[in-house]
């Protein structure tokens, strides 16, 4: 699957052992060690020498019929190796971490009905609108619909999430 | 894997073969990587928290056999590797073990065999140390992932057989 609205330098990639090569990055901003639950995805810079360096982390977790989106994350660090046409183009809302949620709104979007995030955090949530989300009557959850789903369904689906509580 | 290792060398599945492993495979097989899963890279972590692609194996689902095959190491990345580094890397035996052992474990319990296909003299010092016999067909080994009767492994030998040359 290919990322054609990012710059050829950010690698957006569904990662299995996402732990080893973002676990570092997660723990630093959550304090505990990253939930070993599918599915993860990882935006990467490359650099002039070929490396790749962890930039966004993100979970999409199955739950039923949707996924929560959660665990976001991104290391300022990644930006040290990049110039500043490089720098300019993950600015505001086409920052790495919006390429990476729309990156996985595409990857999954067979597998569920809908995509949930929760947000308390004001610059997260004008990512999160950016990549796509939606804010649901309920404060702090978050909706991507990328289905025609009818109205009960929509209204079903939100309440559930909102049950869960924060996540 | 091996502890000697795990601290240096990550092994993983990525959805995105081509945008990890494509110079290492072009460099091999003068071809582009396969542009459907399974892709399974190593990585060489570097002291500075980024990561290179070191070696690439691509595992094919065929149902109840996996064709691995595609199998790519960057010698520079391996020449880059501090002493210490290499030393282990060279006790643990080949970066392509570590690939094909985390194919085994992932798809391994999901199927009745794993078969590959090698006609190069280095790599076949190697496959052995992973399970990998031979079948009777040229360049055709297997890694029989359970105790299949004799008349079934010549029916999945005949299926690998018709994948030939992957």
């Amino acid at each position: 699957m290919a990322a054609p609205d990012a710059p050829d330098f950010l690698v957006l990639a569904e990662v299995d052992n996402a732990a080893a090569m973002a676990g570092p990055l997660f723990e630093r901003k959550f304090g505990h060690p990253m939930p070993d639950w599918p599915n993860d995805v990882i935006a990467f810079v490359r650099r002039g020498d070929g490396s790749l360096y962890p930039m966004s982390y993100a979970k999409f977790f199955p739950l039923g019929s949707v996924m929560l989106v959660g665990g976001c994350c991104t290391d300022g660090r990644a930006f040290d190796g990049l110039d500043a046409g490089q720098r300019a183009q993950l600015q505001g809302d086409r920052s790495a971490m919006v390429h990476l949620l729309r990156y996985g709104f595409r990857r999954f979007a067979d597998r569920c009905d809908a995509y949930f995030g929760y947000c308390g955090d004001a610059r997260a949530w004008a990512v999160d609108l950016a990549a796509g989300f939606v804010p649901t009557e309920h404060e702090k959850l978050l909706v991507h619909w990328h289905k025609p789903l009818n109205a009960q369904t929509q209204r079903a689906l939100v309440a559930m999430a909102h049950a869960l509580g924060p996540f | 894997m091996s502890d000697a290792i795990d601290d240096f060398i990550i092994v993983t599945e990525v959805d995105r073969g081509p945008a990890f492993a494509e110079p290492i495979f072009q460099r091999k097989y003068k071809a582009s990587v396969p542009d459907f899963g399974h892709h399974v890279v190593a990585f060489w972590k570097r002291g500075d928290g980024s990561f290179v692609p070191a070696s690439y194996v691509h595992f094919t689902d065929c149902g109840d056999i996996y064709l691995a095959g595609g199998a790519a190491t960057d010698g520079n990345v391996l020449r880059a590797m501090d002493e210490a580094q290499r030393r282990a890397l060279e006790a643990y035996g080949a970066l392509m073990l570590a690939t094909l052992r985390y194919g085994f474990e992932r798809w391994g319990p999901h199927c009745d065999a794993v078969f590959t296909c090698c006609g190069d003299a280095r790599a076949l010092e190697t496959t052995p140390k992973v399970g990998f016999v031979d079948t009777g067909v040229p360049h055709l080994l297997v890694r029989w992932m359970r105790e299949p009767t004799l008349r079934r492994r010549r029916e999945l030998v005949a299926k690998a057989r018709s994948f030939m040359p992957f």
